[in-house]
This record gives structure tokens, C-alpha cells and sequence, in this order.
């Protein structure tokens, strides 16, 4: 049996190699592994989750041909016609085929982004299907061979299993069955209290082995060789994220800054300034802008200007000092504009329980009729 | 053989099973009111003793020291004498520690709704209070140990193991943990600070969670439920390797608390991989409880005491599973500072303990007052509305955390946040309605559990002193030899003192490997040259802050994610941290964190705020604290408290203490004049406001100090 198992580990362990094998290349091109790491950067969430499942179900024809072959060889004390190893290695190639051809396409295709996605999903979605098959069919070929009669005594529990669930469960567990738990029954009690000696559940003690590997891992990966990023890497990724798709947006729709920012007349922009001021300026500034904590925002007196451009400017980096918030990191250029343009429409509405007059008369520009209205003329 | 005869104490267990009860029934309805406070603020009542920030230390001090803490000591002093084979070894030392640990619960009430508190989680008690602990936690050992060394079985039984290494860990964590230098009676300051303060700090909460929740429940799993479905224990051998990987790893594991924040990646990294390798070790217990239940699921269907421990180990293994999945970084960047934590440490607590609990007290209760219990269908009733309870508990809590922080990092197509932080919270109240009604149900099923017992109790008569006999323990040299051929583990089982030191061995490597080399090397904690200590008068509002318990709704730790950078400004650094006794990171946000609050608002912001939250920020839940504008900081404090701070190494100049009062008063009315011209009030410049405001104008300023804003400049 041992031998057996030896040449189904070896084709499995073939099959994996050549499921890596375009990994392994990726990784060949660039000694710091980046390409690796690009590439894995470039997949989807919904790809990284096909992938995921691919392994999980891979898993799982390997045990159940692993199974099949004990089961098999249990119950007749014989190997094998060589079948179940041909499901299993039908079940590793096309893995390690589809795997293989997928992630070279993946890496090779040089078309548009959503064709590529397409072509990765079909052929991920492809490798599913054939493993369910195989999962299908060994899990059927346990069923029949479970109903096979045996005329001798047995001691492995899965073998009186009559279903399939039942003989794996039994297999994942190798409890001792309770009718000869006796054979396991420890010769002390503890106020009454036995205890049997049943073996550790092989699930259980894979899964903890399975997690050591993976902190070994874990640990080599992010502090010996350094592939994985730690917090301030992944923190600088995230930002260098936010810049290029910022970057990108402004590139259609430019900036507007306190140098080139006008009042927004329409009735839309001033529509969602006043959404924004209710929401935002409010508690301070008085749900009318008669003032709170803040200023009034109504009548001609001004601490730090009441032009456009003041306004524009006070709103997007605040005056720490007096308590005024910077929101330039909380409102888009666009919002501090409406939201300017809103409060310069306040001017003398005089709502009740006005604040006093703050700050120096600051007198309109089209009264003086100065340069000013010419550099709030709209840019280009 | 001759015989002994002797007897079982049942009366020490029947007081610490009605105390479980009683501090059961006060912990539930703490908690209740805390649920209640989160979505109705009117529930604080507009009293410092009463408000959110003092109301959930209390729930969370009496759920875990004085319910949990009482159903440890009950289980344990019914389950020793029998696995023992021998009475408690001392009855003085059985009701000093009884009494002596009441006490301490009444003294912990009444201390944390007056504010005196250390201000680290689950550890808030003051140093008093902490040393009566160690001394009755001492007393409560002696008991255990010689009553263990006076057994007559030669071995000893799994659940003594667990026993042991509880109390070995307790008493290690809990000293280590409330090292602080006093300021006066009731006043202390941690001895650690900032980023060392945390690691220590969850280094205890971890493996409080660990050792006062965990490891003594299954002790008692071992005994009680092998005893209920008359059914030997599965596995000897798993529960040989489980006990100690889970001891081993568990210690380890705290890092988990604090991923993500300025605490060195190195650290983390073994929190994460700590708390994966838990998982089997964990489920090892799970296992050894479920498949013992192997040929008695018919007696799970009809017997109640059996339901309930099937839900609570169920819910052992679904909590021990979660937690390896919540310590992954990816994992935790989504569930940290949410309700998903407080939904999943509610799955262990509800379901693990609080279920545990119950199902001992309903196979105890009829055996020590010679009974049966009054009614089974109220059994099932409780078990099928507390069942219920859980399940509206957690699931809307589940939901609003994960809610919650998707909406955190929301950003627009613009690039800016999506949602102000008062949106995310306003979101989620149904969500914390739903929770109360959960917790609201799982009271109800505990009070049929209590109508259920007085009426059990009332039907029996207690059996004060229980007979039992056995034969005297044969000599270890007899025993060594009898038992020469049997594994390796039996030696230990029969060496109750070389289990203990072998415990402590186990548990301190990951405590030592990870807490020295942050103490000990340098670069754990890069210097900031711009961050100072603080300001005598911000050192009284970082008291205020801690004694009203501002940290159990705030965070003070932004981490580098590029929403909280939005959010609250640059991702914070260890080094800014490096005077904080005690740190104040926080472990959850039911508001914003407030870590770089300084200067973000004016002064007069934060008066009426702090007065009427509602004024500033509409439909906040944060309660007002109207009386800090009358109630007056103790000034005359402030030399003795400068000293305490140079003691714990705080750079203060030589000599510093005789000038602190002047310069505190210089700033108090400073402020106090700057809010009379902003609010067009008096303000008292000794008032608790004012000290509040200037600590938390302080906070995360001193980062920026060295560079002003050159765009603020005045034109």
C-alpha cells in the first residue's frame, strides 16, 4: 500500500510542480521576485476567490483518491486496477494544465484589462468544472465500493461505513467505535470519571500542523525575506493608490484653488452648498449663518476677507488658532467652491439672534469696480 | 484497605453558587443598561456615576471577575474535594477567601462608579483593591494546592491541570500587569507607558480572556460534563496535548489587541501567527467535549443540563475559531475598534461561559440539597430563550460592526470620505436596539433560572457535610513503581508541584521573549524630539479623561490606513506616546478617535460639547457631562502628582513640582478667559472643563510643533 501511495504522492507532487511551473518562470525574470508579486497585485478579488476554491477542491481530490486507493486496497486486501490513480491524475493534470495555460495567459495577453479578466475567469471557471467532475466521480466510486459485501473481519472503522459522508467522517477522526471502546478504556477513575485513549483525530492534528507551517511562513515572509508589506508599506501603496486615481481625475476636470476659484452661480451648485453648510458649518456658523461659536456669516464685516477667494481659502485650510477646521482633506475642491458660493448668498438675509459684527468691513468688489472682478473671471 | 471517612464542604460551594447568581443577575443588567445607553443617551442620567464611561468597566468587572470569577471558585470547590478524594484543606481559608472576594466585588462596584480607576481595561481596579486580589487569589491557591497535596487519588485529573495553570497565570498576569506607583489612596499611575503599557496591558487582557475565561471553564467541562452525560472522557491523549499548546500559545497570542497600531511590526507578526496556531489547540477542548457526548446525543435531546453545555462548547469552538480569523492583519484592518469584536467576545461570554455556568448550577444544586430540580420545562425555556438572546446579541452587532467600518473607508469618487463619523454611528442604532433586546431576553431566561433554584432549594434540604470515604494514597515511591511502565505524562500527574512550576515555565516564555526586548532595545521606540511632557493642568484633564472613562468609547491610536489619515489626521507613532501612564489607545470606537483631536476645534467647541453633545453634534450618542463646569480639580495634587510623574521617569526639570501650581493656573485661566470671550459665560479656571479642554487641546499636537503651518499665516 505504502508503495502505492508513493507513486500517487510523486505524479501529485509532478503535477503541482507543473501547476507552478509559470510561477516559477514569472519569478526567473526578476531576481527581487517583484514580477511575482506585480502579477499576483494585478488579479481580482473575484480571481484570487476562483483560485482559492481551485486549491480547496485540488485538496480534495487528493484525499479522496487517497481514500479511494485505501478503501480499495482494505477491502480486498489488493492493489488496485491502476483506476482510481488514472481519476486522480486526470484530476491533477487538468489542474496543473489549466492552471499552467491560465496564469500564462494572464501574464502574456496584452489586451485590454476587462478581456483579459474575461479570459482568466472562463479558464479559472473551466478548472472548476473538470475538478468537480473528478470530485464527482471518485466520490461515486467510493459509494459502490463501500457497498461491496466483505467476508472477513474488519478493524477499520470506515469500512462499515454505508455511506460516504459516514466512512470519512470515520476516516478523519479514527475514533474507535463506542461498541469496542472498552479496548481503549483506561484503567483509572477520577471520582467516577474514565477516560478512553483514542488517537488524536488526524484532522485535527493536520490542522495544527498546517498552521505552524503556516506561521513558519508568515514569519519568513514578511521579516526574513521581506515579499509580504508590512503596515508602512501597505499604508504607502494605499496613498500612492489615492494619488494616481486623484491624479487621474484631475487630469478631466482641473482644480480649482483659491487662485482660480468664482462664485458658482447656478442654482444646482448652490443647492448642494447649502447641504453641505447645513451639514458642516451649521454648528457653528448658526443654521443661517447668524453666527455661534463662529461668525455671522451675514452682514458685511469679515475677519480674514469676504471675497470668494477669502472665503474659499479660510474654508480650505481653517485658522487652527480660531477653531476654524481645515476641510480641504474632508471637501473636494469642487464642494468648498459650492459651499463659498452659498455662504456669499447669505449676505444680509439677517436672520434673528444675530452675532455681532466681527472682523473689518469688507467692501464688495463690484461697489469698487476694481481689478479684482477681472481675476475672478472664469480661467481659460 | 482500610478505608477513610471523611466529608465534602457543600456549604462553601452552595455561597459561591448563589453569589455566581447573584453577581450573574448584576452583571446582566449592568450590561443591559450599557446596551440601553448606546442607543438611548437619556439612560445616562446625566451623573458622572452613572454615565456609559463608568457603566461598562462595571459590566465588564462584574461579568468576568465576580460572575465568571464566583462560578470558577464554585465548580472548583465541588470538583476538587471529589477529584481529590479529600475535603478543602482549610474551612478558615475556604471562607476567607469566600467573603474576602465579595468584598472585593462590592468594593470594585462601588470604586469604579466613583471614578477611581487605573484606566486600563479589565485591570481598572485601583492598587488597594488590587492587592486585597493577589492576597485572597493567594489565599484561594493555598487552598487548592494543599488540598491537592492532601488528595488520596495518586494521579490527578485533567481538569486539575487546568486548575493549576489558571491560577499560576492569574497571578502572574495580574501582578505584572497593575505595577503602578501610587499618588495617593485611591490614585495610581501605571508603571509603564505608552506603547510598553499596551503591550503589558494586552498581554493581561489577552490571557485574562486566556486564564480567568477559558482554562478554568475547561477544567470545569471536564468534570461537569463527563459527570452529566455519564460518559467517558474521548481522548486522554488529546487532552494531554491540547492543555499544553494551549497554555504554551495562548500566552503569546496579545499582540493580536494592537495590530496595525505604532506597536513594532516584529510584535504583531507573533500575535498573528500565535493566534492562528491556537485554533487546533482550542478545538482540542471542543472535541474532547463533543465526542465524549458520543453515544449519549439521545440523553442531549432530553436532558437540559446537557443542551446547555453542548451550546456552550459549540460556542467555545465558534469564538476560538473567529479569533485566529479576527488576528489576521487583513481581517482585523476591517474589525478592529467595531462591534464585530464586542459581538464575538459576547459569543464566548454568553455562550461559553454564561451557558457553562448554567448548566452547572442546574446539575449541582439538586445534588448538594438532595433534590431534583423544581421544574425541567423552565429549564428549556431558559435554554431556548437565552439561546435566542445570543442570537439577536450578536447577529446585529455583527452586522453593524462590519457596517460600520465599511463605511469608515468609504471614499468618494473625489477622494474624500464618504461619511462624517457621526453618520457611521447614527447608521448603526438599530443595530445596538436589536443588541439590547438580545441582552434583554438572555435576563429573562436567567430569572426563570433564578425563580427555577429558589424554589429547588426551597423543595431540599442542603447537605451541609457530604460523607464520602476512601482509601488513603499510597506512597509516591509505590505509586512511581506501579506505574513505571505508563506513559511519560503520568509522572507529572502525580507531582501536583512540579505541574505548577512546569505551568509557570510554560506560560511565562511568550510573555518574556516578547515584553523584554521592548523594554530593553531602543529602537523598539524611535524618539521624537518635539513631544514633551505634560502640563500639569493637562495632566489633571488626562485624570478626568481616565476617571470618567473616556477610553472605552474613544481610541487614541490612528493607524496608517489612508482613511483614518483623512479622518484624524497623520498615523500615530510610538514615540509620541512615550508619557502616557497609562497609555489610552483604546480598543474601540463608538466615537472618533480622538488622538490628534488638538486643535481641531476651538475651545468653546469642546465647553458645549462636553455639556450637551447633542448642541455641537446633533443625534450623538455621547453623554453630556454638565457638572465638569462646576466641579473643581483638585489643584493642590498637583506637586505630588509631578513627583509621582519624575519617579516613572518623566523629564520633568529638577524641582519642577514647586512651580507646577503657577503654571497650571497661568494656563487654566488662559483658557478660562478664551471660553468667557467665545461662550459669554463664567468659567471657573479650576473646573474639570477647563483641565479637560487643555488635555485634549494637547493631544497629538506635539508631532507638528516643530512645523507651523506657513498658509495660516495672516496676509
Amino acid at each position: 500500500m505504502m508503495k502505492k501511495f508513493k507513486s500517487t504522492a510523486g505524479r501529485t507532487i509532478a503535477g503541482f510542480i507543473l501547476a507552478l511551473l509559470p510561477f516559477v518562470e514569472l519569478a526567473a525574470q526578476d531576481s527581487q521576485g517583484k514580477t511575482l508579486r506585480e502579477f499576483a497585485a494585478q488579479l481580482q478579488p473575484i480571481e484570487w476567490t476562483l483560485i482559492w476554491i481551485s486549491v480547496c477542491l485540488f485538496g480534495v481530490i487528493l484525499y479522496l483518491g487517497y481514500f479511494l486507493k485505501t478503501l480499495a486496497y482494505d477491502k480486498f486486501y489488493a492493489s488496485d486496477s491502476g483506476g482510481v490513480s488514472k481519476i486522480v491524475a486526470v484530476g491533477v493534470l487538468t489542474t496543473a494544465l489549466f492552471l499552467g495555460s491560465s496564469t500564462e495567459a494572464m501574464a502574456q495577453t496584452g489586451g485590454p484589462a476587462d478581456f483579459e479578466t474575461t479570459i482568466t475567469l472562463m479558464l479559472l471557471l473551466g478548472i472548476i468544472a473538470i475538478q468537480l467532475v473528478v470530485i464527482f466521480h471518485l466520490w461515486a466510486s467510493i459509494g459502490s465500493l463501500l457497498k461491496k459485501p466483505i467476508d472477513r473481519p474488519v478493524d477499520k472503522p470506515y469500512l462499515m461505513a454505508t455511506t460516504v459522508w459516514g466512512a470519512l467522517w470515520k476516516n478523519m477522526n479514527k475514533s474507535v467505535e463506542i461498541e469496542r471502546e472498552k479496548d481503549v478504556l483506561l484503567d483509572h477513575a477520577y471520582d467516577g470519571i474514565r477516560e478512553l485513549d483514542n488517537d488524536l483525530p488526524p484532522w485535527w492534528k493536520w490542522g495544527f500542523y498546517i498552521t505552524i507551517i503556516f506561521s513558519v511562513i508568515y514569519l519568513a515572509r514578511y521579516h526574513v525575506f521581506q515579499t509580504a508589506p508590512l503596515q508602512m508599506e501597505e499604508y504607502e501603496i494605499a496613498v500612492a493608490r489615492a494619488e494616481a486615481e486623484r491624479a487621474a481625475l484631475r487630469a478631466t476636470s482641473p482644480d480649482i484653488t483659491e487662485e482660480t476659484v468664482v462664485f458658482l452661480d447656478s442654482e444646482e451648485d448652490l443647492e448642494i452648498g447649502k447641504t453641505l453648510y447645513v451639514t458642516n458649518c451649521a454648528v457653528c456658523h448658526g443654521q443661517f449663518g447668524e453666527g455661534g461659536i463662529g461668525p455671522n456669516l451675514v452682514d458685511d464685516y469679515w475677519i480674514h476677507g469676504g471675497s470668494i477667494r477669502d472665503i474659499f481659502r479660510v474654508t480650505k485650510y481653517g485658522v487652527i488658532e480660531r477653531g476654524m477646521t481645515p476641510w480641504q482633506d474632508i471637501l473636494t475642491p469642487v464642494q468648498i467652491a459650492q459651499v463659498s458660493s452659498f455662504v456669499k448668498t447669505l449676505r444680509d438675509t439677517d436672520p434673528p439672534n444675530q452675532k455681532e459684527p466681527e472682523g473689518e468691513l469688507y467692501v464688495p468688489e463690484e461697489e469698487t469696480g476694481d481689478a479684482e472682478e477681472a481675476d475672478e473671471a472664469p480661467v481659460g | 484497605m482500610q478505608l477513610e471517612k471523611f466529608n465534602y464542604d457543600n456549604k462553601i460551594v452552595k455561597y459561591f453558587a448563589y453569589a455566581t447568581i447573584l453577581w450573574g443577575m448584576v452583571g446582566f443588567l449592568v450590561g443591559l443598561l450599557a446596551a440601553l445607553q448606546l442607543v438611548f443617551p437619556v439612560f445616562n442620567f446625566n451623573m458622572a456615576e452613572t454615565s456609559y464611561g463608568r457603566i461598562r468597566p462595571l459590566h465588564t468587572n462584574a461579568a468576568i471577575f465576580a460572575f465568571v470569577g464566583n462560578g470558577i471558585f464554585m465548580g472548583v470547590y465541588y470538583s476538587l474535594q471529589r477529584l481529590c478524594k479529600a475535603r478543602m484543606w482549610s474551612d478558615k481559608v475556604s471562607w476567607f477567601h469566600f467573603w474576602g472576594w465579595q468584598i472585593i466585588i462590592v468594593a470594585a462596584a462601588v470604586t469604579l462608579l466613583a471614578g477611581f480607576t487605573q484606566g486600563k481595561e479589565y485591570a481598572e481596579l485601583e492598587w488597594p483593591i488590587d492587592i486585597a486580589i493577589a492576597v485572597v487569589w493567594v489565599a484561594f491557591g493555598l487552598n487548592m494546592m494543599m488540598t491537592i497535596l492532601q488528595r488520596r487519588e495518586s494521579h490527578l485529573y485533567v481538569a486539575i491541570w487546568f486548575y493549576i495553570a489558571t491560577w499560576v497565570t492569574v497571578a502572574m498576569l495580574h501582578i505584572v500587569n497593575s505595577a503602578a506607583i501610587p499618588l495617593d489612596f485611591m490614585k495610581s499611575y501605571s508603571a509603564y507607558a505608552g506603547m510598553q503599557d499596551a503591550l503589558v496591558q494586552w498581554w493581561y487582557g489577552h490571557n485574562a480572556v486566556a486564564f480567568f475565561l477559558t482554562t478554568p471553564y475547561l477544567g470545569l467541562m471536564y468534570y461537569f460534563l463527563p459527570k452529566a452525560a455519564n460518559r467517558p472522557i474521548y481522548s486522554y491523549r488529546l487532552s494531554i496535548i491540547h492543555f499544553w499548546a494551549l497554555i504554551f500559545i495562548y500566552i503569546w497570542a496579545g499582540p493580536h489587541h494592537l495590530l496595525y497600531t505604532s506597536l513594532p511590526d516584529w510584535l504583531q507578526s507573533l500575535g498573528v501567527v500565535f493566534s492562528v496556531m491556537l485554533i487546533f489547540p482550542s478545538w482540542g477542548g471542543m472535541i474532547n467535549g463533543l465526542f465524549t457526548l458520543r453515544g449519549a446525543w439521545d440523553k442531549v435531546r432530553e436532558d437540559p443540563v446537557l443542551k446547555f453545555m453542548v451550546v456552550a462548547v459549540t460556542a467555545y469552538g465558534m469564538a476560538t475559531f473567529e479569533g485566529p480569523m479576527l488576528s489576521l492583519k487583513n481581517v482585523n484592518a476591517i474589525s478592529h475598534y467595531t462591534d464585530w469584536t464586542v459581538a464575538h467576545v459576547h459569543v464566548g461570554t454568553l455562550g461559553w461561559n454564561g451557558f457553562l455556568t448554567f448548566s452547572v448550577l442546574y446539575w449541582l444544586i439538586p445534588r448538594i440539597f438532595q433534590t431534583k430540580m423544581y421544574s425541567t420545562k423552565l429549564m428549556n425555556w431558559h435554554f431556548w430563550i437565552g439561546t435566542l438572546g445570543i442570537m439577536f446579541y450578536v447577529i446585529p452587532l455583527y452586522w453593524a460592526g462590519f457596517t460600520q467600518s465599511i463605511m469608515w473607508k468609504t471614499f468618494t469618487a473625489d477622494g474624500v470620505l464618504q461619511y462624517n463619523f457621526l453618520e457611521t454611528v447614527t447608521h448603526i442604532l438599530p443595530m445596538y436596539g436589536l443588541r439590547a433586546f438580545g441582552g434583554f431576553l438572555y435576563i429573562v431566561g436567567a430569572s426563570l433560572m433564578v425563580y427555577n433554584i429558589v424554589k429547588t432549594v426551597k423543595s431540599g434540604s442542603l447537605l451541609d457535610n457530604e460523607p464520602a470515604e476512601a482509601a488513603p494514597r499510597p506512597s509516591l515511591a509505590a505509586v512511581d513503581k506501579k506505574y513505571q511502565d505508563s506513559n511519560w505524562h503520568r509522572w507529572i500527574e502525580r507531582r501536583p508541584m512540579q505541574l505548577l512550576v512546569l505551568s509557570l515555565i510554560v506560560v511565562s516564555i511568550g510573555g518574556l521573549v516578547q515584553i523584554l526586548p521592548s523594554f530593553l532595545i531602543k529602537s523598539n521606540i524611535p524618539t521624537i524630539e518635539s513631544v514633551q511632557p505634560y502640563t500639569p493642568l493637562e495632566l489633571h484633564g488626562r485624570d478626568i479623561y481616565i476617571k470618567d472613562g473616556c477610553y472605552n468609547c474613544h481610541s487614541q491610536m490612528i493607524r496608517p490606513f489612508r482613511d483614518e489619515v483623512a479622518r484624524y489626521g497623520e498615523f500615530s507613532k510610538s514615540g509620541e506616546f512615550v508619557y502616557d501612564h497609562p497609555f489610552q489607545w483604546g480598543s474601540k470606537r463608538t466615537g472618533p478617535d480622538l488622538a490628534r483631536v488638538g486643535g481641531k476645534y476651538p475651545d468653546s467647541w469642546h465647553y458645549y460639547h462636553m455639556i450637551d453633545p447633542e448642541s455641537m453634534a446633533p443625534g450623538s450618542i455621547m453623554p453630556a457631562y454638565p457638572w465638569m463646569t462646576e466641579k473643581e480639580i483638585n489643584v493642590d495634587k498637583t506637586p505630588a502628582m509631578i513627583r509621582v510623574m519624575q519617579r516613572l521617569g518623566v523629564p520633568y526639570p529638577e524641582g519642577y513640582d514647586e512651580q507646577a501650581i503657577d503654571d497650571l493656573m497661568e494656563q487654566a485661566n488662559q483658557i478660562a478667559a478664551n471660553l468667557e470671550s467665545q461662550t459669554d459665560e463664567q468659567v471657573i479656571p479650576t473646573s474639570e472643563i477647563v483641565a479637560l479642554i487643555a488635555y485634549l487641546q494637547r493631544l497629538g499636537t506635539d508631532i507638528s510643533r516643530e512645523a507651523p503651518r506657513a498658509d495660516l499665516d495672516e496676509e
